[in-house]
């Protein structure tokens, strides 16, 4: 069940209604219910590993409220990480470290063919799976109380908008809001305006943005040789737009349909295409996972202490780890080194300094710099190999003699310039403080009027042309949100 | 990741907002927002139809011959008697202006290329019957309408294009598209190529090479020759493990119980192949046999007609590997409608038996017919 999918729409037209209309103290029973059968719709399953999941690190976490000795404390949390990282293992990593061994013992001169299980990957693990290690870690140090209602607990790994693709979060934040189970009310006024805005403009990602221009990039990724440069350049861009509106657009449903439950989800992206550097990259792209690495990965290898050597190897370990987090693959492990060397040059660059306040003409430079590591390593997490990765390399630096496709070159342009247009109309608002309405300093009623006119003008202009563009480029077959595969 | 972090800053964030973009006014402002709405999309619409106007016509059925054939349909209604129907070799090897001189009834063919029953099935019965509602249907069969290895693209073909998709949503996209310039051809308007370049050109050839090779009552024009060994290289294929796939005779079953139910007769006819046909199939002879069965237990099981042609021309009558020639497609159809008439006077007995055609030349020919259908 994918969010851009009629059945999406039919159960959240049932799930809905029936969170607001049981008595509050059943809202997560709604909640988790729903989740399971999301989850569910794809391969039930998977139902008893979060299952299984969720009560292993519920009953962790009670035990190390209550365990007095740190040794054992740190037995139960070892215990957690097994678990949760042996899970992860065993579905996302066995195959590709088995292949890994294969490969070595052949390469040392003996014969091994080795098996390959060919296990499923269950959609979402790594999403929930970092989500119930950052609760049993955030227990162990004593951040946070443990919750003693499986069902709260239950409904925060599960909860359908972000189970599968995110943002990650953390039990610190999230967890309290599902168990404010009374607290919670119905969205109305500006917040409704929020809610419907988010799942509007997630949509307009999704459907225009990424999935109108995935036909392209898919065709030139699997046959690279047969186009021009410009067009193996427009395509490599054209995977940029295609990720981000997939995945943001996926960010904004998920906390647009969540704030329809009452229940306000993180920011997980912040106009990462406008970032003047890729350090400021990682504080605006996937949010979640970057803070994660941070604070579960960076910060226990030793963070920015110790020599400049030390911090770039910090900062190498926890981007490499973030490349696998993507997926068991070496084009998954050289797109975390790109980024780990990205930001280690960067940080011994700048010496110290670090852009910030609204976006200066003079700073296109940086951007286009940081726009250009971004797309390199994007060939790589696009590229089905290594190989290919180098294959679509190779006809970018061929001189122009294959297909130009210029129709698709300029689809992306368009494409492309919407992104940044939708990136430049948010942060000139969050550089304002989150307000994009005129300013409310008008006092007379004809001045409040006119204020009132122009404040519902401009969005029902940019939402009529949204509107448009989704019904223009809806009908085909829903295509997956790409982070799932994750 | 967050470099700049310290070690203790690792609480999850409060971030600051990730900056608004209202799109919404559901408040007091609501009417003046669905106004706004509702000019920006009137304002779209009047563009694609401006737009498009301009561009080739789009393709919304199965493929560009089908599209022509609804026109066809569209403008003879009800005064078609008789429907062709069934792959190009079926489309090919019946001509309407041949069958109407030997009948006087008013005929059209609705074969398409690489119709295959589970393609020619529901095109008869959704599209073709409520259209013309014929009072006879014959439908041409050969091996390949059973191969399982051939028919997956077409039947994908079919079941995707905008004028025949299944479900409600397509249903309803239909619905809005006979109103909506912006609904129906938002395919040509998120593609720049498709709506003015190499697209809008392909879309222009395919039917203007549609409507060259399309006889004035439906039927197909296209007599080149094509003997090469590329032709005989697709048809092993096509035909490779072949069996008889009960998809297609589950298929063939249930549309003809359709077109019953809407008042028409079906007459199965065993369409002529070339013996360079039949020696591509894995064990021709028992092949060409099972076809022949499954052709007669259907027409019994459904209480229709079936005549038997396969093996009545030689290797010379055909212009490839499956298609007649111009001279045996008329000859063809003679027969058939000669055939059509003996077992409608009861000079059939009932049954299954032979039925004697002449050629021009005055070379008998017995087809084997089997008559299951009493009421013809």
């Amino acid at each position: 069940m994918i969010f851009n999918s009629v059945t999406f729409v039919v159960f959240l037209a049932i799930v809905l209604p029936l969170h607001w209309l049981v008595p509050p103290s059943r809202r997560n029973l709604v909640l988790l219910a729903a989740s399971y059968v999301f989850y569910g719709w794809w391969d039930w399953r998977f139902l008893g590993l979060i299952a299984l999941s969720t009560v292993v690190d519920f009953i962790i976490g009670q035990r190390l409220a209550a365990a007095v000795g740190e040794r054992r404390r740190k037995r139960l949390l070892a215990a957690s990480l097994c678990f949760n990282l042996g899970v992860l293992g065993v579905f996302k990593y066995f195959d590709f470290f088995l292949d890994g061994a294969v490969d070595l013992v052949n390469a040392v001169g003996l014969d091994s063919s080795g098996p390959t299980l060919g296990i499923l990957l269950p959609v979402g693990i790594s999403f929930y799976t970092f989500q119930t290690i950052s609760y049993t870690f955030d227990v162990y140090r004593r951040r946070i109380e443990p919750t003693d209602k499986i069902l709260d607990f239950a409904t925060y790994v599960a909860y359908f908008p972000q189970l599968v693709a995110g943002p990650i979060e953390r039990a610190q934040r999230l967890l309290p809001r599902v168990q404010d189970q009374a607290g919670r009310a119905m969205p109305r006024g500006r917040q409704l305006d929020r809610a419907l805005s988010l799942i509007l403009s997630g949509l307009f990602k999704k459907v225009v943005l990424a999935d109108g221009v995935a036909p392209f990039v898919n065709e030139v990724f699997a046959d690279p040789g047969r186009f021009s440069s410009l067009a193996v350049a427009a395509a490599i861009v054209g995977f940029a737009v295609q990720l981000y509106g997939d995945f943001s657009g996926y960010t904004d449903i998920a906390r647009g349909v969540s704030e329809l439950f009452g229940i306000d989800l993180m920011v997980n992206f912040r106009q990462p295409y406008l970032s003047r550097s890729i350090t400021e990259f990682w504080r605006r792209w996937h949010i979640s996972l970057s803070d994660w690495l941070r604070d579960y990965v960076y910060i226990p290898f030793g963070g920015n202490r110790g020599s400049s050597w030390f911090v770039a190897r910090n900062l190498m370990a926890t981007m490499l780890l973030g490349g696998l987090w993507h997926g068991a693959s070496w084009n998954f492990v050289i797109w975390g080194a790109i980024h780990g060397v990205a930001l280690v040059v960067h940080r011994f660059a700048r010496a110290g300094r670090t852009p910030s306040g609204p976006v200066r003409p003079s700073q296109l430079p940086g951007i286009a710099t940081t726009f250009a590591v971004w797309c390199v390593s994007m060939v790589f997490f696009r590229a089905q190999s290594v190989d290919a990765a180098f294959d679509v390399f190779a006809a970018l630096a061929r001189p122009s003699s294959g297909d130009s496709a210029i129709a698709s070159v300029f689809l992306v342009v368009v494409l492309f310039s919407a992104t940044i247009w939708l990136d430049l109309v948010q942060r000139r608002s969050a550089d304002r403080g989150g307000d994009t309405t005129p300013s409310h300093g008008a006092t007379t009623s004809a001045a409040s009027k006119a204020t009132e006119t122009h404040s519902t003008l401009r969005p029902a202009l940019t939402a009529g042309v949204m509107l448009v563009a989704v019904v223009v480029f809806s009908g085909g077959s829903p295509v997956p949100f790409i982070y799932f595969q994750f | 990741m967050n470099p700049d972090a310290t070690p203790h800053s690792d609480t999850p964030r409060e971030l600051p907002d990730d900056g608004r973009l209202d799109l919404f006014s559901t408040g007091s402002s609501l009417l003046r927002w669905i106004a706004v709405v509702l000019v920006v999309v009137l304002v779209a619409e009047v563009a694609a139809r401006t737009v498009t106007a301009r561009s080739a016509e789009e393709v919304r059925w199965y493929d560009a011959a089908a599209q022509q054939r609804i026109e066809l349909l569209d403008e003879r209604g009800d005064a078609v008697e008789v429907a062709f129907a069934g792959t190009s070799a079926a489309w090919q090897a019946f001509v309407p202006a041949e069958f109407e001189g030997a009948t006087g009834r008013s005929s059209i063919n609705v074969g398409l290329a690489g119709a295959i029953p589970t393609v020619t099935g529901p095109w008869l019965a959704d599209e073709v019957a409520p259209r013309s509602s014929p009072d006879l249907v014959v439908w041409g069969l050969t091996p390949l309408d059973f191969a399982p290895e051939y028919g997956d693209q077409q039947d994908e073909a079919y079941r995707s294009a905008v004028a025949t998709a299944d479900g409600w949503l397509a249903g309803l996209d239909r619905l809005v598209s006979s109103t909506s310039t912006l609904v129906a051809s938002r395919r040509l308007l998120r593609s720049p190529s498709d709506l003015f370049g190499s697209g809008e050109e392909q879309r222009a050839s395919e039917l203007a090479a549609a409507a060259a090779t399309t006889g004035p009552d439906g039927e197909r024009v296209d007599f080149d020759e094509n003997f090469g060994p590329e032709e005989i290289a697709i048809q092993r294929s096509r035909l490779s493990n072949y069996a008889i796939d009960q998809r297609d005779v589950d298929a063939i079953v249930a549309a003809i119980s359709q077109l019953q139910a809407n008042g028409s007769t079906v007459v199965l006819v065993e369409v002529p192949v070339p013996d360079r046909f039949v020696q591509q199939l894995p064990r021709p002879e028992d092949d060409m046999a099972a076809t022949q069965a499954a052709i007669i237990e259907i027409g019994a099981s459904t209480s229709s007609d079936v005549v038997l042609m396969g093996d009545v021309f030689g290797d010379t009558n055909f212009v490839d590997s499956i298609h007649l020639n111009a001279e045996a497609a008329s000859t063809t159809t003679r027969w058939l409608a000669h055939i059509l008439d003996a077992v409608q006077v009861d000079e059939f007995d009932g049954g299954c038996g032979f039925v004697d055609v002449a050629d021009d030349i005055g070379f008998i020919t017995a087809v084997g017919v089997c008559r299951n259908d009493a009421s013809s």
